[in-house]
């Protein structure tokens, strides 16, 4: 009874292999009804996997018990990933030594030819963290895949490979791949530390402003220089926001402004017929925080746009040479009833600690 | 002089009018659930690298959740809660009470330290006036709009983007549970595209779950056969009608109980519709109608099938009715109103498939259906009906019917296998074949119904929407005759954090 049913239980698994290996994930339905069993199985190895990465990062385990199947390769490759991405610093080596002793190197690199996204995607990932130099053509190939979470995934593996090498080659596709997320574009460069960054970046998007890309390229690639020194890129952005009139250039340059140099600009700016300009000089008024700019705030409680007031209220808030009492009076005083309810409002949200900070990325509009 | 050669003609021309819109209605539904198989799996498998944790950049646009809220002491405070729960970075949470004759606003000062705050309001779009708003003490990120009843969620929604403070919002009901991760997965079609405008998510019924702290803790099937019918209808629409417009970029709704907007782009459309009884549509509409002819720019309004949302759906005839006469007269009044769209030379995929689509093959389908119906009985009892002719058409009807059913299951088991066990798949699959023998029909009466009801301007407002909350484990909100202990405690703790604010 036992052989018949370990036999059926081959057969079933036979079947899962031949179906996965040839169409990916895709029949998961017929597999289900008929090898519920053998799935079941197959999913309870996954938490088995997660037992294993203690006692790697612990060094006391550097292989498992057993072979890894093929099977069972994009369960377990997600869940080294998983730990890989939550960790810092030396703590992924051992994470590193496990994946060599598994051969994931060249396991992953064949794994980049599966039919299956989600395998490659895996594989990408893999390749990355483990630092693969043999995979680098492979995945040269793929940063300039159409689809734009292979393209950039790939980039992303390059990078982390060797950044100084490859950031040459691929790190100006962020200018021109509109398609690729933000917020992973700015985890690529945040990952390798301004230090590493800063030369590259400020260089690049000194080449892409020369060659008049988009204006919304153009403001995405200056909102990366946040991720920078600041010393590194201030000369650049002065230029940028001395010779530009766009208003996302204008608006990304502002963000950045931390020292006193473009302080007549940002001034000049304060009477700017844009709204979303007004608010982002209100802004950096606020953050260089001169006394002189104190009257401009208070000017700008009037405005016609409900933003530009809420952040002057904000700014005038954070200067530092303003008390909360001189705000309170304000808040009584002031002759205009728009000014008096924004400063009410904004008293009150800090009282409550719930004011907005102004975000680093901004939707189209 | 009876001329029973022109009757006869007449009635060819009757089975052949039933042949071709038989076709035409389910050749699209096949069309879309073939689409629906080749794009949901690629798909699906590129959304599972967002499942590795990434770390926060700062580079995420910031949300705001508007849960409208009339009437719902019972559900408010578990559902707050539970998005107080969700995996972003940076949201808030908006709450607009419609003029709630309950003790929804005394539950929530009780349950999350409300006060009062001065609010320089902004009101861009119109609505019923704003009689105060409240700010957590315990949470930043959670306010509440107190409004006078504007009788519609349009109205209530409208408030909520006015008092909005980003550029993204979410509209949400005071009974829908949120999935953890889902805003990370509705976010990425505006990261990826600066030109969306506007993501709908994956809508499914909550009946027979069992939710905790908010939180859905247990997956099963409803345990009537009207919750049964409901998921399959959901999944039918979701899975396969969805996925198959938006990939044709003509997506013509995103669902009122869960999608992602652009704030500016709606406000420039004037806000949700107070006239309309769909305005989740009507909205969706009209943005199609403002980018594609009004003022025509690139834009994309998508969908993203692995974000998705748990809700309540009526399990008695008498709610089920009122919600789907509502949906019917809902549908026509966006295609009335939006009917420039059709045809229009500028309008697309949205003008020339699915809005035509709606109107002649969805909208009219009830009528259709009882003529059908109708002709079917009178002609087989006069003995003037080509009998087999006929009954092979209604078996094909019923067939189709559970093929795309089935076709619908079958992409809910390639993409995210919702139900653990077998056997809510032999259900499902059961009742994808028991639906077809009564619930249509009535479905289809009901939508009548609705028809008529719009022909003919009857009185329309939503009704009180009955829920049962039997998924709840934890109790739903602090009963009304606890509610003077716990308000002595909160000015107590008003008091002392006022105290500690001075210092």
């Amino acid at each position: 009874m036992n052989t018949a049913r370990q036999k059926d239980e081959l057969v079933q698994q036979e079947w899962e292999k031949i179906l996965f290996d040839n169409l990916g994930d895709n029949v998961t339905v017929p597999i289900r009804f008929w090898s519920s069993k053998a799935k079941k199985k197959a999913s309870l190895k996954l938490p088995e996997w997660k037992e294993i990465s203690p006692e790697c990062l612990e060094n006391k385990k550097n292989n498992l018990s057993r072979n890894l199947v093929n099977e069972e390769l994009p369960s377990f490759l997600f869940s080294w990933n998983y730990v890989h991405s939550s960790l810092r610093g030396t703590s992924k080596d051992g994470l590193n030594r496990l994946g060599a002793n598994l051969n994931l190197e060249d396991r992953s690199i064949k794994l980049l030819k599966s039919l299956s996204l989600k395998n490659r995607l895996l594989a990408i990932e893999t390749l990355g963290n483990l630092r693969s130099e043999k995979a680098i053509p492979e995945l040269a190939k793929l940063a300039k895949h159409r689809d734009s979470v292979v393209s950039l995934y790939a980039v992303r593996s390059l990078l982390r490979i060797n950044f100084k090498v490859n950031s040459k080659y691929y790190l100006p596709l962020i200018a021109v791949r509109e398609d690729w997320s933000p917020p992973i574009v700015a985890q690529m460069l945040k990952q390798h530390g301004a230090d590493v960054i800063s030369e590259t970046l400020v260089k690049l998007i000194d080449e892409c402003y020369k060659q008049k890309l988009k204006d919304r390229q153009i403001s995405r690639l200056i909102s990366y220089l946040s991720l920078a020194h600041s010393n590194d890129y201030l000369k650049l952005v002065n230029q940028i926001l001395t010779e530009s009139n766009k208003t996302e250039i204008v608006i990304a340059c502002l963000r950045l402004i931390q020292t006193d140099n473009m302080l007549p600009r940002v001034r000049a700016l304060h009477k700017d017929e844009r709204w979303q300009i007004r608010m982002q000089v209100v802004l950096t008024l606020g953050r260089l925080g001169h006394e002189e700019d104190v009257e401009r705030l208070i000017l700008s409680l009037n405005d016609l746009d409900w933003w530009v007031r809420y952040r002057s209220a904000g700014a005038l808030i954070t200067m530092p040479t303003v008390t909360y009492a001189q705000i309170e009076l304000l808040a009584k005083t002031l002759p205009n009833q728009f000014s008096r309810d924004i400063l009410n409002h904004v008293l009150s949200e800090i009282r409550l600690g719930c004011l907005i900070q102004p975000s680093s990325f901004t939707v189209s509009k | 002089m009876f001329d029973p050669t022109f009757f006869i003609y007449s009635i060819k021309i009757v089975e052949s009018f039933f042949l071709v819109y038989f076709l035409a209605l389910n050749g699209t539904y096949l069309l879309m659930t073939i689409v629906s198989l080749g794009v949901l799996p690629s798909y699906i498998q590129r959304q599972s690298v967002h499942k590795l944790p990434q770390p926060q950049t700062g580079f995420e646009p910031p949300i705001t959740l508007i849960v409208t809220a009339f009437n719902e002491e019972a559900v408010i405070v578990p559902s707050v809660r539970a998005l107080l729960q969700l995996e972003y970075h940076e949201y808030e949470i908006l709450i607009v009470n419609d003029g709630s004759t309950d003790k929804s606003i005394e539950v929530m000062t009780a349950e999350f330290d409300l006060e009062i705050i001065p609010i320089a309001f902004r009101q861009r779009i119109k609505h019923k006036p704003v009689k105060r708003v409240f700010q957590s003490r315990k949470y930043p990120n959670l306010r509440v709009i107190d409004k006078e009843n504007g009788g519609s969620k349009a109205d209530a929604s409208n408030a909520g983007i006015n008092g909005a403070r980003y550029g993204l919002f979410m509209p949400l009901d005071a009974d829908t549970i949120l999935e953890r991760d889902c805003l990370k997965f509705l976010i990425q079609p505006f990261l990826l595209n600066p030109e969306t405008i506007g993501v709908g998510g994956n809508v499914r019924i909550l009946n027979g779950c069992k939710v905790d702290g908010g939180m859905l803790s247990a997956l099963d099937l409803p345990k009537t056969w009207l919750g049964l019918f409901q998921v399959l209808e959901y999944t039918r629409a979701f899975l396969s009608g969805r996925v198959g417009w938006n990939f044709f970029n003509a997506l013509p709704l995103i669902s009122g109980a869960f999608g992602l907007f652009n704030k500016e782009a709606v406000i420039s459309v004037g806000g949700y519709s107070h006239k309309s009884l769909g305005e989740d549509m009507d909205l969706v509409l009209r943005l199609h109608r403002y980018c594609r002819i009004e003022n025509p720019r690139p834009y994309r309004l998508d969908f993203c099938v692995d974000a998705a949302c748990w809700t309540e759906a009526p399990e008695t005839f008498k709610v089920l009715k009122k919600q789907r006469v509502r949906w019917q007269r809902g549908l026509f009044d966006c295609l009335w109103e939006n009917r420039r769209l059709l045809f229009h030379p500028k309008a697309g995929l949205i003008g020339w498939g699915s809005f035509p689509f709606l109107l002649f093959l969805e909208g009219i389908s009830p009528l259709v259906e009882c003529f059908g119906l109708l002709f079917f009985i009178i002609g087989y009892s006069l003995g003037m009906l080509n009998t087999d002719g006929a009954i092979s058409v209604m078996f094909l009807s019923f067939g189709t019917g559970f093929l795309l059913s089935i076709s619908s299951i079958l992409l809910e088991e390639i993409a995210f296998q919702t139900y653990p066990r077998t056997k809510h798949l032999w259900v499902l699959f059961l009742g994808a074949f028991v639906e077809n023998f009564g619930f249509h029909q009535l479905m289809s009466i009901w939508r009548l119904e609705g028809i008529i009801k719009w022909l003919i301007r009857a009185d329309a407002s939503w009704g009180a929407m009955t829920r049962n909350t039997s998924w709840q484990t934890t109790p739903p909100s602090t009963p009304a005759s606890d509610l003077s202990k716990l308000k002595d405690k909160q000015e107590t703790q008003g008091v002392k954090t006022k105290e500690k604010q001075t210092v």
